[in-house]
């Protein structure tokens, strides 16, 4: 779940990286890398882009900390400038050629049997879909504020929203499917199923 | 007629729907379905792990800040005289404050490389003393290794190479997090090998500090204050 509010920042921090503490700098970091790297990775897909993130989202917060009033939560300010750092990344035409959307296996530091089918079927959407999904759903943005910070129309969020549900809801089925098939002794490629893709339409084939 | 996803995913954000999508999700079996996958989708997204970025991330990020703040700052070139002035104070200050400072012994120890913390069994009280006494003795070095490199960042006043630069933010930034992991654990709920490791950690790196900022002043034509030992600051005090 997006932890971007999971941390109280104290006053003394945020002065210390106004200061330029190099102390203050590694707790503001320790405190929010974590939801930062999170966010980017479900939207742009890739470790090292979503790296990349983490470190222009640090500079502007560290740079800029001297503009935060505080009327906001932090969280919610260092949360806007991360989703807007990983959609420019996404915007660049460098990502849209598809260079950094290299399938990549994340490493879990926890218990990785969990929800690595869920993580699978994210990396299948379209980096758009997922984006919507994950700011709509974890992160609790509403179609309005998806628009504003996509620069697209309430109605664009909402439909790629469906969609990237649609396709969860057939892959969650595909994958029922293939449990049952197993059960009854059908041989189901489950390599196919788990190669990690961006394609937009991937198809999981009975062999 | 089903109805269509749009129209369930506002349901399930409580948006309001009409009431005849209501009823018919109640009755229909598929949209029920649906409808509650919707849900559990949401809920194990929720549930996802958090991830974290790749341990390097800080250092460089420390190093893109430095890069920025220099690229802001004017440029400030040290003219023969200041070098001459700055190095006799600092000369003056490094002979005098030193030995002064309590402890040559403690400056020479820090000056010594640390092993590393080993995977030593620890079950006996006789263990506990020891690693208490290794962490007083971290300590001392830790603090002599810091004055250290106060004092030799004082000595430079030409413009460092840009790897020292590099070296010494990485190494700068790297000091803040075992500092912060430090200061963030109650020393007291710390094993005292995990505390001793952290401490090995600090005073390496305090080491690897020192040792660039000699190298650097070493390129600036300072070998003189190589002289920063203990046995080299008496040699000097004899002439």
């Amino acid at each position: 779940m997006s932890g971007f509010f999971a941390n109280n920042i104290e006053e003394a921090v945020l002065s210390g990286c106004r200061e330029g503490d190099n102390s203050a700098h590694a707790q503001l970091f320790s405190a929010f890398s974590k939801p930062v790297f999170t966010l980017a990775l479900r939207l742009t897909g890739s470790r090292p882009v979503a790296d990349e993130v983490v470190q222009d989202t640090f500079i502007e917060v560290l740079t800029k900390i001297a503009q935060y009033r505080g009327d906001a939560p932090i969280g919610a300010w260092v949360r806007r400038i991360a989703v807007n750092k990983a959609l420019a990344q996404l915007r660049s035409p460098w990502h849209k050629r598809g260079e950094s959307l290299a399938p990549d296996i994340e490493t879990y530091d926890i218990d990785q049997s969990v929800s690595m089918d869920l993580v699978t079927c994210l990396q299948r959407l379209g980096p758009t879909a997922r984006s919507v999904l994950w700011l709509h759903d974890v992160e609790g943005y509403t179609h309005k504020e998806i628009a504003a910070v996509m620069e697209k129309t309430v109605s664009f969020s909402k439909s790629q929203l469906s969609r990237a549900h649609q396709r969860l809801n057939a892959w969650a089925n595909t994958d029922e499917a293939d449990a049952q098939a197993s059960k009854r002794g059908t041989k189901f490629d489950k390599s196919r199923a788990s190669v990690l893709s961006i394609s937009s339409s991937p198809k999981l084939t009975v062999s | 007629m089903h109805v269509k996803i749009e129209q369930l995913l506002e349901m399930r954000d409580g948006a309001p729907v009409d009431s005849a999508a209501i009823r018919h999700v109640e009755l229909c079996d598929s949209c029920s379905r649906q409808f509650k996958q919707l849900h559990k989708s949401r809920q194990a997204l929720l549930d996802l792990p958090q991830l974290a970025p790749s341990p390097q991330v800080f250092a460089q990020l420390s190093k893109r800040l430095v890069n920025e703040r220099r690229a802001y700052a004017p440029r400030r070139r040290a003219q023969p005289l200041q070098w001459a002035v700055a190095a006799t104070v600092v000369v003056a200050l490094a002979l005098w404050m030193v030995p002064q400072s309590t402890d040559r012994q403690a400056i020479e120890k820090a000056l010594t490389p640390v092993a590393q913390e080993g995977g030593v069994s620890r079950s006996a009280p006789i263990v506990a003393a020891v690693d208490s006494v290794k962490r007083d003795e971290l300590l001392g070095r830790s603090a002599a290794l810091e004055a250290v490199a106060e004092q030799l960042a004082l000595l430079g006043t030409g413009e460092p190479s840009s790897s020292t630069d590099e070296a010494l933010t990485a190494l700068e930034a790297q000091l803040a997090l075992v500092d912060y992991n430090l200061n963030a654990a109650q020393i007291d709920q710390y094993v005292p090998t995990e505390l001793n490791a952290l401490l090995t950690r600090r005073v390496n790196t305090l080491e690897n500090i020192v040792g660039v900022q000699r190298a650097e002043l070493a390129r600036q034509g300072y070998h003189g204050f190589q002289v920063m030992t203990a046995s080299n600051i008496e040699e000097n005090q004899t002439w």
